[in-house]
């Protein structure tokens, strides 16, 4: 990202500045309205008393945080131990959201290359396919897969009358749901940017590693692969961090049991047993986190590993 | 089949698509390639020679015929079973490898030693004179700089045939040239089959040791570049190789392998009928002859052809060019010597004759 900005500003600075930033300024104020002064009144909230009924004290704690790592007994009058029900839920939500992202990616990579490599007349149709369900609306898409896939739901009632099972298939309320709500969810984010990698890659490096006498998943790994990279990155980032924060297909297909951080920071909100500092807080920590990922990635210098590999 | 023969195409026909609405690519292709030769396929764009290029690479399968290479029929061979490595068009360099990891790739594959695929490529390295770049990765070189790598990369498994694919159609003019030359020399060196494909006539009778001229799918010639140059086969070959005029004619008899034509224009002319020239009595062909092989004249002097007046005249340097309507309504353009290069003889709108060898002249089918 940096590197594009690099490249191309600065050049046409001088006559246009004047009117770049005019024409910037609506962009500005969006991204200061809605999206960092929210944050600052989430990082706000995080440190301030909670409220019995909603809303927030305006006096500086840390509390939240304590609630969220540390468990000093029912009384608040215990010496501190870690506390691991937060942690498990967030553990779990970064578990199942790095489920999705590989079973979106291991799926989404061979669609993409389908749709990539037909003839250009007939990609946009199959792209138009990919993205069709998504003009309904994310909880109906969720009921609808709740139904579908319930005990006595047409799934099962099919797979009994054709006597392919002998009693149903139990998927209802178990992660195997939560991995289906979300990859249902976001397969598209994962095939898009895949998409537009693929159809970028140039098909003659496949040629040219075939006529040097590479097998086909040689070729897959080594080439192709390291080729569009990028993609594959822009494709993950994106179905993992809304798998990370997800709450409707933990919430409708998953139960109780496999709560995870994003509905855990929903709760704080809704109703009347809320805890804003608490929901903000953990709010918080789940963007830290994501952001440390991020960085983490953007910090490791790509190419590395695929020089290691044809070093060997 | 000969000792050395390296490839032999055998009546390779190829359709993209089905039923009616098949287009044929290939019809027919009967080539016998020899060991160490240069061989280039020549035609313009669209005329199969690339196609039949990638048939021999693996790219493309084909419906009919056969193909052999040293005695073995790599029909349905996959293109990675196949002991020849093409330079492709537009090179096609691995960009996230270095330039030395690029040239060892098929080494690599091959299973080769790490001593040996080193050794190899660092020679191959230095036979292109691209030593100093070894690490650097492929978008930190020029084109031609790509290029040599491509050539290198190519080369390193020892092929037993080498396919170029229009590999200089990429690179300006001076470095095109040069290229040629080394080109030549490295196959000349590493005394190797090359399959050379262009649609540069220029390229191909320069560093070919045979052209097999191609259109609409079709083999029209082949032959060294001499005999392709001066005994083109059909009107088709003579129009694309070199610069030449056609003067339609229809022929009027034929007796002794001799043919008389009458021009457009009425005036006859009795010439050599070709052995294998598709001509008969009452059909239309074709006199093509060669601009260097005009001589401009004095219309009254004895050995006139055609006699006509001058309508345009070119510059080139070296020599120069006049164009010439006759009366028969045919368009001619003859090279001048420097000397004849003046206003009084050759100007705009002077009569002038011109006298050709009958040698020169040569009566093509269409």
């Amino acid at each position: 990202m940096t590197n594009l900005r690099d490249n191309r500003t600065n050049q046409h600075v001088g006559v246009f500045a004047g009117l770049r930033n005019t024409l910037l300024l609506p962009s500005w104020l969006v991204i200061s309205v809605f999206a960092l002064a929210p944050l600052a009144i989430m990082l706000v909230y995080s440190f301030l008393t909670k409220e019995f009924r909603g809303g927030v004290i305006w006096e500086f704690t840390l509390a939240a945080y304590d609630q969220f790592f540390l468990d000093r007994g029912l009384f608040g009058d215990e010496s501190p131990k870690i506390e691991w029900t937060y942690i498990n839920i967030f553990w779990r939500s970064v578990w199942q959201a790095s489920l999705a992202t590989v079973i979106c990616l291991v799926i989404g990579f061979p669609t993409a290359y389908y749709i990539a490599t037909r003839p250009a007349s007939t990609r946009n149709i199959w792209l138009f396919m990919i993205t069709v369900p998504y003009w309904v609306n994310l909880l109906i898409r969720t009921v609808s897969m709740k139904f579908l896939i319930r005990d006595n739901g047409p799934i099962n009632e099919w797979l009994l009358a054709a006597g392919m099972i002998s009693e149903p298939i139990h998927l209802i309320n178990t992660p195997i749901a939560v991995q289906l709500g979300l990859f249902y969810s976001y397969l598209p984010f994962m095939v898009l940017p895949l998409y537009a990698a693929i159809e970028r890659y140039n098909f003659s490096l496949s040629e040219a590693a075939a006529d040097l006498y590479a097998g086909k998943w040689f070729t897959l790994w080594h080439i192709i692969i390291p080729s569009v990279k990028p993609g594959i990155v822009a494709g993950c980032i994106l179905v993992f961090i809304p798998s990370l924060g997800a709450f409707l297909a933990p919430d409708l297909l998953g139960g109780a049991k496999n709560f995870m951080i994003g509905s855990l920071i929903e709760e704080q909100f809704k109703g009347t047993a809320g805890n804003w500092p608490f929901g903000a807080a953990a709010s918080m920590i789940l963007l830290s986190t994501v952001l440390l990922i991020l960085m983490w990635y953007s910090r490791t210098p790509s190419g590395t590993k695929a020089k290691r590999d044809n070093g060997s | 089949m000969n000792d050395d023969t390296a490839i032999s195409i055998r009546d390779v026909t190829k359709y993209y698509g089905s039923g009616a609405d098949a287009v044929r690519a290939l019809h027919g292709i009967d080539i016998s390639i020899r060991h160490n030769e240069f061989f280039t396929l020549l035609g313009p764009s669209g005329c199969g020679k690339t196609t039949l290029l990638r048939t021999i690479g693996g790219f493309e399968d084909f419906q009919q015929g056969e193909i052999i290479l040293y005695g073995e029929s790599i029909k349905g061979l996959p293109a990675n079973k196949r002991p020849v490595n093409t330079v492709f068009q537009h090179y096609a360099l691995f960009p996230h490898m270095t330039i030395v990891d690029n040239i060892g790739f098929g080494l690599k594959m091959l299973g080769k030693p790490e001593q040996e695929i080193r050794r190899r490529s660092h020679e191959m390295l230095e036979l292109v004179k691209l030593e100093e770049f070894a690490q650097r990765k492929p978008d930190q070189l020029s084109g031609g700089q790509q290029q040599r790598v491509a050539l290198a990369r190519a080369l390193a498994p020892a092929p037993k045939v080498l396919l170029l694919d229009e590999p200089l159609s990429a690179l300006d003019l001076k470095l095109r040239q040069a290229m040629r030359h080394e080109l030549r020399h490295i196959q000349e060196a590493l005394a190797m089959t090359f399959i050379f494909v262009t649609h540069d006539q220029q390229e191909a009778l320069t560093m070919s040791d045979r052209i097999a001229v191609m259109s609409k799918g079709e083999l029209q010639q082949i032959g060294p570049p001499e005999d392709i140059y001066n005994n083109p086969s059909n009107v088709f070959v003579a129009d694309f190789i070199g610069e030449t005029n056609l003067v339609p004619v229809t022929i009027r008899q034929i007796s002794d392998g001799q043919a008389r034509c009458v021009l457009d224009g009425g005036e006859t002319i009795t010439l050599n009928v070709a052995a294998g020239a598709e001509i008969r009595e009452g059909g239309r062909a074709s006199l093509s002859i060669r601009p260097e092989h005009m001589e401009v004249c004095p219309e009254e002097s004895g050995s006139v052809q055609f006699s006509g007046t001058v309508t345009e005249r070119v510059f080139l340097g070296n020599d120069a060019q006049i164009v010439v309507e006759t009366a028969g309504g045919a368009t001619l353009i003859a090279r001048l010597q420097l000397e004849q290069w003046n206003p009084a003889d050759t100007g705009h709108g002077k009569r002038v004759g011109i006298s050709v060898k009958s040698d020169f002249v040569k009566l093509l089918a269409h």
